[in-house]
């Protein structure tokens, strides 16, 4: 297996940074957290490419890492704040008002996302978009799979009637 | 009856044992309103694919390549490093050591003489007789960036090597200040720190045009400027306020 070269790192960043970065938004929120994940996940691939395996392509070892940054900086954001994922399940409280950016994801997306907490909003991106199983989801979370699950039937059913909308639009 | 949090579980086939996933399908096909509940399910969900992907601001790909450069740039000198000896890169190194060397005697010292939490933004009134540890992690962090931008001076008139020295250098220095700022649970000081390093690192590129460079050691003096002041003002309010 050869090393993925600095043309390597080029072409995945315009194939596929658009998708990287907007994946860290979804999850964070916050463009500058977004941002700082891609720049995180890139910086840790160039200098931990001896270990990628060729398992899968290069955008995608990296998409994963990116999101596993984000997580973590939306982890250490949380901290500061002294909140946690498992707080927000039991309190099942709106989030704050969406910022500026978060509205660039689309109208009708961000929109329907608003009304998610962080941990409804996180369990639905890792599985509706990013297509990870339950269990994954669970340990980078912490916690279990029925928690796992709760909080995506939740976050389903506050999409789907804005999404039925939408349907009907289009 | 079959609930549509099962059907969300049989949509994303997880999460439900082979013998659930198959029950489940055999009720879809023969039960009509069950079939309908979940295609319309399926559509929903489905409409949220079609959501248009949120545009990359074009300055962080910008960023994003010229990361790659600078750590390719920054690995080939390292693997390549001159064995000659350069005042400059000596130099670099004296000042990296004693700016890293005064940041840690302070901490230590203040770290010693208090157990209150490390705050980098202080805003309450010190007791008198307490240091703040905080004021020793600003008081060492203004040391690195008039260090930085005092050896960012010197780059116009630096050959390669000591050009790449003096920026691998800052780099470094930058990380341990970021990782610092992270541990003291300042999250803003550090992504400010993180900012910088793209720049850093674009600036390490051997193939970066004159003026390219120049525009990019401008905004980066600039920048560091800004936290330079903001710390020197913080530090001076402090002292008015003691």
């Amino acid at each position: 297996m050869t090393l993925p070269t600095q043309a390597d790192f080029h072409q995945a960043i315009n194939q596929r940074g658009d998708r990287w970065y907007g994946a860290c938004l979804r999850i964070t929120k916050d463009p500058e957290l977004a941002a700082d994940a891609v720049q995180d996940a890139l910086l840790n691939a160039w200098n931990k490419r001896a270990q990628y395996q060729g398992n899968s392509r290069l955008e995608t070892w990296i998409h994963r890492i990116a999101i596993n940054s984000a997580l973590q900086l939306l982890r250490r954001s949380k901290a500061d704040s002294e909140e946690s994922f498992d707080d927000e399940l039991i309190a099942d409280t709106a989030p704050p008002e969406s910022e500026r950016a978060w509205d660039e994801l689309g109208a009708g997306l961000s929109q329907a996302m608003e009304n998610l907490t962080d941990v409804e909003r996180i369990a639905f991106v890792l599985k509706h978009l990013e297509q990870w199983r339950l269990k994954e989801i669970a340990v980078e979370l912490n916690t279990n799979i029925g928690t796992i699950k709760q909080a995506l039937f939740r976050g389903v059913r506050k999409l789907r009637p804005k999404m039925a909308l939408l349907k009907e639009y289009s | 009856m079959i609930s549509d949090d099962t059907l969300i579980l049989y949509f994303y086939q997880d999460g439900l044992t082979p013998q659930e996933l198959h029950d489940i399908g055999d009720a879809i096909e023969h039960d009509a309103a069950l079939k309908s509940r979940y295609e319309n399910l399926v559509q929903e969900l489905s409409e949220i694919d079609r959501q248009m992907q949120p545009p990359v601001p074009s300055h962080l790909k910008h960023q994003w390549h010229a990361l790659i450069d600078g750590a390719a740039a920054a690995e080939k000198q390292k693997t390549h490093r001159p064995t000659g000896f350069s005042w400059l890169s000596w130099g670099a190194s004296v000042t990296a050591a004693l700016v890293v060397g005064i940041a840690l005697g302070v901490y230590l010292l203040t770290e010693t003489q208090t157990k209150s939490p490390l705050v980098v933004d202080n805003h309450t009134r010190q007791a008198p007789g307490k240091v703040n540890t905080g004021d020793s992690f600003n008081r060492g962090l203004l040391l690195h960036l008039q260090s930085s931008q005092a050896q960012l001076g010197q780059l116009v008139s630096s050959g390669h090597d000591d050009k790449q020295t003096l920026l691998i250098e800052i780099i470094r220095q930058n990380r341990m200040f970021e990782q610092a700022a992270e541990a003291k649970q300042a999250p803003e000081v550090a992504r400010v720190l993180r900012a910088f390093e793209p720049i850093l690192m674009e600036l390490a590129n051997d193939e970066l045009e004159s003026e390219t460079a120049k525009a990019l050691q401008r905004q980066l003096e600039f920048e560091m400027n800004i936290v330079v002041t903001k710390l020197g003002l913080k530090r001076s309010n402090e002292t008015h306020a003691i």
